[in-house]
């Protein structure tokens, strides 16, 4: 497959650029750094293989200088068959050989599936590549080498074994400890042992339980014998701490008899004596005080004097001093109630004044101002006030409408001059479109035959060539081959052969053979130098001859192609003649002429389409002027009917006024303020009328308060203040009341006190008696004469009481250590039999015994204890099934480690797989092309060759010398990484559809002579593939034509194009 | 044989089987500890579930039909609680019947630990006769027999044959019942041997999942372990509770025992984004399970599936890790913990690997050469051959051969997988 052509419309900085004829074989494009070169490849690769995905980091060149986001690529394949492909970020379509355009991918339809990155490792050549070379060990270009044979990115292979094996080494060895699965099968080993031990926990079980049972037994038979030895020891200790309390409870026996005589003292005598002893002297000096504080209250009361004439006129008093506030306000407002009477006539005098002279009381009350009188000037007020404006209004109407019609006559005018500026126009607009159609029509026609003249013209040219080719391969055919003589051979033998007679009978025996030898020698270099050239002159001869069928096939092939197209151009002209008579040429001469037609005619269409607006905007004029005039007509009529509504209603206002006998030239809205005055006048007469009624109440209340008062001031022997009486009589009054009051209370107060007195004196009298007659009966009861006597009575019964106290104690303490009455008595009788001394060795014994039978069940109790332990633990023993768990949870990462280590192995094995096939089929077929190439290169210095091990590659020089990668040159190595790339391309594309090769620098790193082998290279791939070298160095052209002339120029030349900031434009071959 | 049917005294038993106590849980790469010991009480907390189900619902009798423990693997706890369980039935006036089986043959008891009365274990030598009874009422007849030995290979159903009497006959056997090819053929029977004996209900064990084979004439019932320990063994796990009413009408109800339910999920990654969406994913799941699971602990094991450009971000992480371990998060302090026990990558590179395989590229001929191991007549053994020309095969050789048909099968398309990204690695 090659490229054709292609259209950018929009990528990058590139908009609308392309080249529609791409050339077969080598094109090289030449632009600085930034100018789009890198675009122009990656355009490439986007029509082949798409536009990148939403998620993909790749830049997708949005266009920068305008056009749509996308363009074309014109493909030529391999079987003849062209295509079209056609895409956009959303959109991809292919058109087959001028077939309607369908949506499908390229390289699933055309491609066999080849990918980009497949592309790229496969027909993609970069800088980048031949940089990394010179850094790497011999491994690595080995690797490297071998990957770019494969069609692989650089590392992807050897590190992918790398990573194979480092995994499986880590994995799993022989004789390994550290790996993974070493580590596990070690660890399942660990863990089945320690299983086993556990399992065997269940008979140790069983032996545990049965000497617990024996255990259990012999300490609950040393226990019954501790609890009888304890049994005896607590009955020899009861003895013993009951003998204190027995002694003890015989003497107070013996006291208690002796004191029986003071057994009848009453229980709390002596306590009741004293009481009553202290309560007697507190009722004395109690009575004592009471009667001081009585005479004192006495004196008191003989010093109080009471005012009876006032308090005797209390009442009268206590009802003046009630109206005290009223009449002093009465007092103070007299004064204010004058003043406001007078202004209120005042006012009234002046509201008549605003009136009129002639208003009074008695007109003012006859003037009707009820609201039916009211709302009926507010009618009448509303109906003249409507009638006014709707005077006005229409009025105002009638004016701008005169204005309106004015303004529409005078637009009317002016469209109609503005018509009469255009003529008509000669074709309707219908013809001037159909002739437009035409116009189009005919560019892409005129473009088609463009490019068939184009396409026959390259034909013509390429048959010359080939017809030159053929003429110079004819030549050769004919000019007869130099080769050796078979004479100078036989002649350079015998010469040799009969030397060596001459000398051998001239006896030189040495000579001789050294003579023939030489001769022999000369003579056998001479034959394979003969057969060499003749071998030579084979191989040339069935190059040319290959050559010259080669030729005269394309030529063959060329003529039909310039017949098709000159058929083609044929009848594009006709179609042409037919179009230009539609679009209103008569002949067509060139595509300036169609421009001109075309322009042309879209003035026409100009044209029309103006006086068409001309004439509707003048009808609409008219049509707007006759309306206005129809409105002023209406105007006017509404004017006359509101001016005579308005008359009407003034003349009704009037009678009204005259009816009530008001100013004709009142209004409606006046007739309001008239009212209102009128309401003014009246409500000041109202308030006159309540002052002068006030004033007459107050006076007469004043006068009626000052007698009454004076009444009671001489009742009570009393003098007036001043001349007449007032409030400060009426405080005086007051004043002795209160005082009189208080002194009464005074009197009652104390008076109650003393009574209280004397009914305490009374009681603490009777209280004094009755406690002297108590005291006296206590003596009586104690049986003593007097105090002394009694005293010493009490501490006999004293002492009794506490010998009994003791009885009692004593008892208790031996019914607490006995427990039972029976066994008190057992116990005192026991006490008294027995010997305390012998009751101590007693103990003594026991203790001893119970002390050994104690350390005895000790010791089994902490055995049977440890057994218990033992048995819980055993029983809750998790252990195992931890192992369980862990043993299993071991299995399962084994059984995981074994099944990636079976993964790696079988990846390990089809990547061998591959490489073998790789090996084995394509290598030797990439090595061999890739061998050529770099034969070419190096001027058949060097011959690659594959080691039989790994496919260590090699070189090897004409005197059959290897060359190690460690010891080529930095130059040398790319040329030989270039050459297998190459020939991977080539191997590759007689498998599958053969793609375009890019290449970008490749030659920047070489030295000019291999920079001229690979420009030869180049040319000679190209004849079988196409290939685009993009470069910013200038002078590769230079290379590129100079490679051609020497070495190749029989082949058609390289095409060249510049790309200069987005353009993209053919280069002249010879600058 | 005629048999006449008269009014009898209602009751009801609990059947169960296939305890396998202490044994543990099988599948799990890595465990917290309080994760293990939830586990690893598991199975005996399930048992005292159908203990308690006993006591509460008065039933009249428990049956057990074999594999109480899991033969080699069992403990002395195991033994203890087992007994302590039964104690608890006996005291509660429940009698227990227990039938062995495969895992826990009579050959493999330890004798010293005796049994509480009111627990009847059958014999191997024939099948036993017991009579159940309610006071003096009979209530039912139980037969039954045990493995004597690991390996029983013959027909025991063949042997039980119904005894003259009125009651209710049920029959307790470990067997595989038409074949199962799941499970080991021990004491192979037909579903024919079984009616021909005569029994109202057979009590059977052995197959994990609960399943009624027959619902009546006779009733016969797998009521499954009471304790799934495996991913294979997902969904509920428990007993049956038969009630048998006077009429000797059955009415059977399945009863969840399990304390911790298995579940497995694939999550298919050809429309996520990113791992946090993954992880969102996974955690929408985890929460589904823990909502399923009904108050119960989970296990959950995640399988990612699917083609996407997620299979790239995936190469780079350690699954158990990166994905496994915030899921884990929290987990610990819940009851009703869901753990996610693994999160296996089985992805692939988004590529179109058949389209892949037809260029006649160094990818194309790796392609090719794992089809063509696939088609093989033979892969298994071709496999064999490539493991066994590996010097450090020996130590694993035993693993690989328990590996089924369909993991070969896998294994390949792993390995392919795995040399395409590889392969391919350079290309992001």
């Amino acid at each position: 497959m090659r490229i054709s052509g292609f259209h950018i419309d929009g990528f990058g900085i590139y908009h609308s650029q392309g080249i529609s004829h791409l050339p077969p074989g080598l094109i090289l494009f030449l632009g600085n750094n930034e100018c789009g070169k890198t675009t122009l490849m990656e355009f490439i690769r986007t029509m082949l293989f798409g536009f990148p995905g939403v998620r993909e980091k790749r830049n997708n060149y949005q266009p920068l200088r305008g056009g749509k986001h996308g363009g074309r690529l014109h493909l030529l394949m391999q079987d003849g068959q062209s295509l079209m492909v056609a895409r956009t970020p959303r959109q991809a379509t292919i058109s087959v050989e001028g077939g309607a355009p369908q949506a499908a991918e390229l390289a699933e339809h055309f491609l066999g599936g080849l990918d980009r990155k497949t592309f790229e490792h496969i027909f993609a050549v970069g800088l980048t590549e031949l940089q990394g070379l010179n850094v790497l060990t011999e491994d690595g270009v080995r690797r490297r080498l071998f990957a770019a044979g494969a069609g692989l990115g650089a590392e992807s292979l050897p590190a992918a074994w790398q990573t194979l094996e480092n995994e499986l080494s880590g994995l799993l060895r022989r004789r390994g400890r550290k790996q993974i699965i070493n580590q596990l099968v070690n660890q399942i080993h660990q863990t089945e042992t320690q299983m086993r031990r556990l399992q065997g926990l269940a008979p140790a079980y069983a032996q545990a339980q049965e000497r617990k049972a024996r255990l259990e037994g012999q300490i609950r038979e040393n226990q019954l014998q501790a609890q009888r030895r304890r049994q005896e020891l607590r009955r020899l200790e009861q003895l013993e701490q009951a003998r204190p309390s027995w002694v003890g409870l015989n003497q107070a026996r013996e006291k208690a008899a002796t004191l029986k005589f003071a057994e009848h003292f009453p229980a709390d005598g002596l306590k009741r004596f004293d009481n009553l002893q202290d309560n007697l002297e507190s009722t004395k000096q109690s009575l004592k005080a009471r009667q001081d504080q009585a005479a004192r209250l006495e004196l008191k009361l003989q010093n109080l004097q009471v005012d009876r004439l006032v308090l005797d006129h209390q009442e009268d008093i206590a009802a003046l001093l009630g109206e005290r506030e009223k009449l002093a306000s009465a007092l103070n407002d007299y004064p204010l109630i004058k003043t406001a009477t007078e202004q209120a006539e005042a006012e009234f005098q002046r509201r008549l004044q605003e009136l009129g002279p002639d208003w009074d009381s008695t007109r003012l009350a006859r003037l009707d101002t009820s609201v039916a009188v009211r709302q009926q000037v507010q009618e009448l007020g509303r109906y003249l006030g409507v009638a006014e404006r709707q005077h006005h209004q229409q009025q105002t109407v009638k004016q701008s409408r005169v204005e309106a019609a004015a303004e529409a006559q005078k637009l009317a005018e002016e469209t109609q001059a503005r018509l009469n500026e255009l003529p008509e126009p000669l074709l309707s607009e219908v013809q001037v479109q159909e002739q437009q159609q035409a116009v189009r029509r005919l560019r892409p026609l005129w473009g088609q035959r463009d490019l068939a003249t184009t396409e026959l013209n390259a034909r013509l040219a390429v048959q010359e060539e080939a017809t030159a080719r053929r003429e110079s391969l004819l030549r050769q055919l004919e000019t007869p081959a130099v080769i050796l003589p078979w004479w100078l051979l036989l002649a350079v033998l015998l010469a040799g052969l009969g030397l060596a007679a001459w000398l051998a009978v001239e006896r030189f025996y040495l000579p001789a053979v050294l003579a023939g030898s030489t001769g022999a020698a000369i003579g056998a270099w001479l034959l394979v130098l003969r057969q060499r050239q003749q071998k030579f002159n084979r191989r040339h001869l069935a190059q040319l001859q290959a050559d010259l069928e080669t030729t005269k096939h394309r030529l063959e092939v060329l003529a039909t192609e310039i017949q098709h197209l000159e058929a083609q151009i044929n009848n594009i002209d006709t179609e042409l003649a037919d179009e230009a008579q539609k679009a209103g040429i008569d002949r067509l001469a060139d595509l300036v002429q169609l421009e001109r037609r075309a322009a042309e005619l879209e003035s026409m269409a100009g044209n029309w389409r103006e006086w068409q607006e001309r004439q509707r905007q003048y009808q609409e004029a008219q049509g707007h002027w006759q309306r206005a005039r129809d409105k002023l007509k209406d105007a006017e009529q509404e004017a006359a009917n509101a001016a005579q509504v308005w008359e009407a209603r003034q003349a009704e206002w009037q009678d009204w006024l005259a009816q009530r006998d008001l100013a004709m030239t009142m209004r409606p809205e006046g007739f309001e303020a008239v009212l209102q005055a009128v309401e003014r006048a009246r409500a000041a007469e109202r308030a006159l009328k309540e002052y002068q009624q006030r004033q007459g109440q107050m006076v007469s209340y004043i006068n009626s308060a000052r007698q009454r008062l004076s009444a009671v001031i001489t009742a009570c022997g009393r003098q007036p203040l001043g001349t007449e009486v007032g409030v400060e009589d009426l405080e005086s009054l007051r004043r002795a009341l209160e005082a009189a009051r208080a002194v009464q209370q005074k009197q009652q107060q104390l008076e109650g006190q003393l009574a209280e007195l004397q009914a305490e004196l009374a009681r603490l009298k009777e209280q004094q008696h009755a406690q002297e007659m108590a005291r006296q009966a206590l003596l009586q009861q104690a049986q003593a004469h007097d105090e002394d006597d009694f005293r010493r009575l009490a501490n006999d019964y004293q002492d009794w009481c506490t010998a009994w106290r003791q009885i009692e104690d004593n008892q208790l303490a031996l019914a607490t250590i006995a427990g039972t009455p029976q066994a008190q008595v057992r116990l005192e009788k026991e006490l008294s039999q027995s010997d305390p001394l012998q009751l101590q060795t007693e103990k003594e014994q026991i203790q001893a015994v119970l002390q050994e039978l104690e350390a005895a069940l000790a010791q089994d109790l902490q055995e049977l204890g440890g057994l218990n332990r033992a048995l819980d633990e055993m029983a809750g023993n998790e252990e195992l099934g931890d192992m369980l768990l862990q043993h299993r949870s071991l299995q399962e990462q084994l059984a995981d480690a074994s099944r990636r280590w079976a993964t790696l192995v079988v990846c390990h094995h089809l990547l061998d797989q591959a490489r073998s096939i790789y090996e084995r089929e394509r290598q030797p077929l990439v090595i061999q092309e890739a061998g050529r190439f770099l034969g070419i290169m190096t001027r058949n210095r060097y011959r690659l060759v594959c080691a039989a091990d790994q496919g260590s590659l090699r070189l090897e020089d004409k005197s059959l010398h290897r060359k190690e990668p460690l010891d080529w040159s930095s130059g040398l190595a790319d040329q030989v990484y270039l050459a297998i790339r190459l020939g991977l391309a080539r191997e590759f594309g007689r498998h599958s559809e053969p793609l375009p090769v890019i290449l970008d620098e490749v030659l920047v790193k070489f030295d000019p002579s291999r920079q001229l082998g690979a420009a030869q290279v180049l040319l000679e791939f190209a004849q079988e593939q196409q290939v685009l070298l993009f470069s910013c160095h200038p002078h590769l052209k230079a290379i590129m034509q100079q490679a051609q002339q020497k070495y190749r120029p029989d082949i058609p030349r390289v095409a060249y194009y510049s790309i200069s900031d987005g353009l993209i434009a053919a280069l002249e071959p010879y600058s | 044989m005629q048999i006449v049917m008269t009014a009898s005294q209602p009751f009801s038993f609990i059947h169960c089987a296939d305890l396998h106590l202490d044994s543990p849980f099988e599948g799990l790469h890595a465990l917290e500890p309080q994760i293990a010991a939830t586990l690893r009480d598991a199975t005996f907390k399930a048992f005292d579930q159908v203990i308690d189900l006993a006591i509460d619902t008065q039933v009249d009798f428990v049956i057990i039909a074999g594999d109480v423990y899991d033969g080699a693997d069992r403990s002395l706890r195991a033994q203890l609680r087992f007994r302590e369980a039964l104690r608890r039935a006996v005291a509660a006036g429940i009698e227990c019947f227990v039938a062995h089986g495969n895992h826990d043959p009579l050959s493999g008891w330890e004798a010293s630990l005796k049994m509480p009365e009111g627990v009847h274990r059958f014999g191997g030598q024939q099948v036993e006769h017991l009579i159940v009874k309610r006071g003096s009422e009979p209530l039912a007849e139980i037969y039954g027999i045990s493995y004597p030995v690991r390996e029983v290979r013959y027909n025991l159903a063949s042997q039980f044959q119904r005894q003259p009497g009125q009651s209710f006959h049920i029959g307790v056997l470990h067997c595989n019942v038409g074949g199962d090819p799941t499970h080991d053929n021990y004491a192979p029977c037909t579903l024919t041997d079984l009616i021909d004996s005569g029994m109202d209900y057979w009590a059977l064990g052995h197959i994990h999942n609960p399943k009624v084979i027959r619902d009546r004439e006779p009733c016969v019932i797998y009521p499954g372990n009471t304790q799934g320990r495996n991913v294979r063994e997902a969904g509920p796990r428990g007993c049956y509770l038969v009630r048998v009413d006077e009429n000797r009408r059955l009415q059977t109800k399945f009863v969840a025992t399990d304390v911790v339910r298995w579940s497995t999920q694939e999550v298919n990654i050809a429309d996520l984004r990113d791992i946090d969406e993954l992880l969102e994913v996974l955690a929408e799941i985890v929460e589904e399970t823990r909502k399923t699971a009904d108050g119960r602990a989970a296990i959950l094991r995640l399988a990612l599936i699917g083609r996407g450009e997620l299979h790239r971000q995936l190469r780079h992480l350690d699954p158990d890790r990166d994905l496994a371990l915030p899921l884990r998060e929290g987990e610990l302090n819940r009851d009703d913990f869901v753990w996610v026990e693994s999160v296996q990558n089985r992805t692939r590179p988004p590529v179109d690997i058949a389209r892949k395989r037809q260029v006649q590229d160094f990818i194309g001929d790796f392609l090719r050469a794992a089809e063509a191991l696939r088609q093989d007549q033979q892969p298994t053994a071709r496999l064999h051959k490539l493991f066994a020309a590996r010097s450090e095969h020996t130590l694993i050789a035993r693993h690989l051969k328990q590996l089924a048909q369909n993991d070969w099968s896998v294994l390949l398309d792993d390995a392919e997988t795995l040399g395409l990204d590889l392969l391919l690695g350079d290309q992001e």
